[in-house]
């Protein structure tokens, strides 16, 4: 009794669909401005309105949206000062960027018709990547060669040594893969778990037979109490991938251990 | 008379001076009384991120060191051999990696 339900296609929602087809050079480079690129801009555009008015007429007893500026602005002093120390906040404008633009990304994804950028992994290794060489050319630069102190762990036998040397400098380049798969995958799998079940609903209320239809409540519940998850996981992903940046950036300021 | 004057004051502030520095110690927060209570003290975010790093960064471990191993045999057609080796390189970097950020920091020395 198989009846033909309309076709949900979980993926569909991560397709980039070009809005203003750019093609450079001679064999054609795509620098389209895409559905990404534009969600992208919503964002950009949003903190920076956020920010400034929080800093425009900061009064004494601060209204809500000043109030939300500088809750964000304390929420990531905080995370930099306890994960690099004072000497972190010269890199506090990277963390407070990269934090809200993954949030309000995150955020922004839960609205229908919105594109979560968030879940394409260019995007998120970008930012690692960006992350990654700071920690390399900061270190280098504060600790010249010292900076390779990082590999080399404290009392450490020295028969053992060159294979914990090994891995600790495979494991450092491991570091901006795992740090751009964990938000990417999160927010990829969080987004196909919420479409299938909302597909679930769909398919069982264009049943004919009205106890089919009934079922429906269940994954509709479900996807209530996903949504709850995925606010949670929205939020989570945008902190703790800042609150790495943090720790890894500390790495780059103090490489000895 | 000035000086004796200047004398009760200075005693005088002294008291007071030392009263406020003792009140301002009071209300202060108690320190730490060792590391475990900082970790604990710390906010759950911390711990969550914590959890999510090791976590993701053993899995990538492995799955690099794979990716190194198979990629090398491909180029140099020495199937088994690299790949074995690199994977079991990558586990051992999971592991170490996980024991490294789960250890208590400490032993007397500077993080």
């Amino acid at each position: 009794m198989a009846e033909p339900g309309p076709a949900i296609n979980p993926i569909e929602q991560f397709d980039l669909t070009p809005i203003v087809p750019i093609k450079i050079g001679f064999h054609p480079y795509d620098f389209s401005i895409t559905n990404s690129t534009l969600f992208m801009a919503v964002i950009a555009a949003l903190t920076l309105w956020l920010m400034s008015m929080t800093a425009r007429g900061s009064v004494g007893v601060p209204g809500r949206l000043q109030s939300l500026g500088e809750m964000a602005y304390e929420f990531v002093e905080g995370m930099v000062r306890s994960a690099a120390g004072d000497s972190g906040m010269r890199f506090f404008p990277l963390v407070f960027t990269i934090f809200m633009f993954i949030v309000l990304a995150n955020l922004i994804g839960f609205f229908p018709y919105s594109f979560t950028v968030t879940s394409h992994v260019i995007i998120t290794a970008a930012m690692a990547l960006i992350v990654f060489f700071t920690v390399i050319v900061v270190g280098l630069k504060e600790h010249g060669l010292h900076f390779f102190k990082l590999f080399v762990p404290d009392g450490v036998p020295i028969y053992i040594l060159p294979l914990v040397v090994a891995i600790e400098v495979f494991s450092f380049f491991v570091r901006p893969v795992s740090h751009s798969v964990r938000l990417f995958a999160n927010m990829l799998a969080g987004h196909i778990t919420l479409n299938v079940f909302g597909g679930f609903c769909v398919m069982l209320l264009a049943a004919t037979a009205t106890t089919t239809k009934l079922i429906a409540v269940l994954p509709f519940l479900m996807t209530i109490g996903l949504d709850a998850l995925e606010l949670l996981v929205a939020f989570l992903q945008a902190y703790v991938f800042a609150m790495l940046t943090c720790m890894y950036l500390n790495d780059a300021l103090h490489p000895g251990h | 008379m000035p000086m004796p004057d200047d004398d009760d004051d200075d005693e005088a502030l002294k008291a007071r001076r030392d009263r406020l520095a003792a009140q301002l110690k009071a209300r202060q927060p108690k320190p730490r009384p060792d590391d475990a209570a900082d970790a604990s003290g710390k906010s759950a975010g911390a711990a969550w991120s914590m959890g999510a790093k090791a976590g993701t960064e053993f899995v990538g471990s492995v799955v690099v060191g794979g990716a190194i191993g198979y990629g090398l045999d491909y180029v140099l057609h020495t199937r088994p051999a690299f790949t074995i080796v690199f994977f079991l390189f990558g586990v051992a970097a999971g592991v170490w990696g996980v024991i490294r950020a789960t250890s208590p920091k400490g032993g007397g020395t500077a993080p």
